[in-house]
């Protein structure tokens, strides 16, 4: 079996970009016999040895400090520019491709439901991406040690103009959101209480289907779920604002 | 959290910004990773080695310390020393210290 400080070196290096292992594993032994020729005079050397890795502390610890940060998918540095694009990207790329999906299937003189879920899928599907794909993005970013501003499309922390802030709303709600939050519980009910399952089948392939089995069993679950959510929110509408009993619902 | 947990936290804030410093100011002559934690106790300067040797190699990263391995005794050590960016950083670092010392005595002043 090997050392107890063979063992702690690995624990610790495994974890660190694999041009600097090798290094960081010779310090880290050197520093270690170093600590342990320290300690006192008569003490088992064993002793010493455990002594000397547990004030070094954890090995995942003493990993993630030699890489400067502790590990996340995407960490303090990039998360505002990571919400501020994806929360741009959001509010247009969905909207857009369903238009589309709109215009296409009106165009083709399909049936309104099916219309309907093209649409549908395209809003979802375009979402589901976008968030994938800046995540992904950002991600890398994180691990390559990407800049912000390289990756950021609509403008950085710089860019922004006092100004611009908005007016304290006397609604917490504003007439928009609001309406928003309504809407797109209404059109995900009626999806759900569609008959039928959305998607459709081209040469075979099944494309487009928003439920896998479990969750298509489920819906009237679900469905009661969104009846709820369209309640609540069309109180909120109502009241331009969350109150205790909302916010719980 | 009570009272004395907040100090601590509040404590290793304060400690931690000077961490930089005293390694610098340490290293204008060579020293190897345990050597230089035993200089930095033994001058009042409690930081732990798992704070230390990685920063350490920031510092390195950054310019301002460079490394050399020393395998003329029994076990290869790695000695690090300023280089003239470290020094340059050293003194502006000094003069920072030296200026929030002073502002926070002044505010300070007559809290025994």
């Amino acid at each position: 079996m090997s050392s107890l400080t063979d063992r702690y070196v690995h624990a610790v290096t495994s974890q660190l970009p694999e041009a600097q292992r090798a290094d960081i594993a010779e310090e880290l032994r050197g520093t270690i016999e170093d600590t342990v020729a320290a300690s006192p005079e008569g003490m088992d050397p064993a002793e010493a040895e455990r002594q000397a890795l547990l004030e070094l502390g954890h090995p995942i610890a003493l990993a993630d400090n030699y890489r400067g940060e502790g590990r996340s998918l995407i960490g303090p540095r990039l998360y505002p520019a990571w919400l501020r694009t994806l929360k741009a990207l959001l509010m247009w790329v969905p909207a857009l491709v369903g238009a589309i999906m709109l215009v296409v299937g009106v165009i083709d003189r399909d049936p309104p439901l099916e219309v309907l879920g093209g649409v549908v899928n395209g809003v979802l599907y375009s979402a589901l991406m976008v968030a994938f794909w800046v995540t992904l993005g950002f991600a890398i970013a994180e691990r390559t040690g990407g800049e912000a501003e390289v990756l950021e499309v609509f403008g950085g922390p710089d860019d922004w103009d006092p100004a611009g802030l908005p007016e304290p709303q006397r609604r917490q709600v504003s007439w928009g959101d609001g309406i928003l939050s309504v809407v797109v519980n209404a059109f995900l009910l009626t999806i759900l209480l569609l008959p039928g399952r959305l998607g459709g089948d081209l040469e075979g392939f099944a494309w487009g289907q928003i439920f896998t089995d479990t969750a298509y069993s489920l819906r009237w679950v679900l469905a009661v779920g969104m009846a709820v959510s369209l309640l609540a929110s069309v109180f909120v509408l109502a009241r331009g604002r969350w109150t205790w009993p909302t916010a719980c619902s | 959290m009570d009272i004395d947990e907040t100090l601590a936290a509040h404590g290793q804030e304060i400690r931690r910004g000077t961490v930089v410093l005293a390694a610098l100011a340490s290293l204008g002559e060579p020293r190897y990773g345990y050597a230089l934690l035993e200089h930095l106790a033994d001058a009042g300067i409690e930081v732990e080695g798992n704070t230390l040797y990685p920063l350490l190699r920031r510092l390195e990263k950054q310019g301002l310390l460079v490394s050399e391995w020393n395998t003329d005794e029994s076990r290869p050590r790695k000695f690090y020393s300023l280089t003239d960016e470290g020094r340059a950083v050293l003194a502006a670092l000094t003069k920072e210290w030296s200026a929030l010392n002073t502002a926070l005595q002044t505010l300070t002043r007559g809290i025994s």
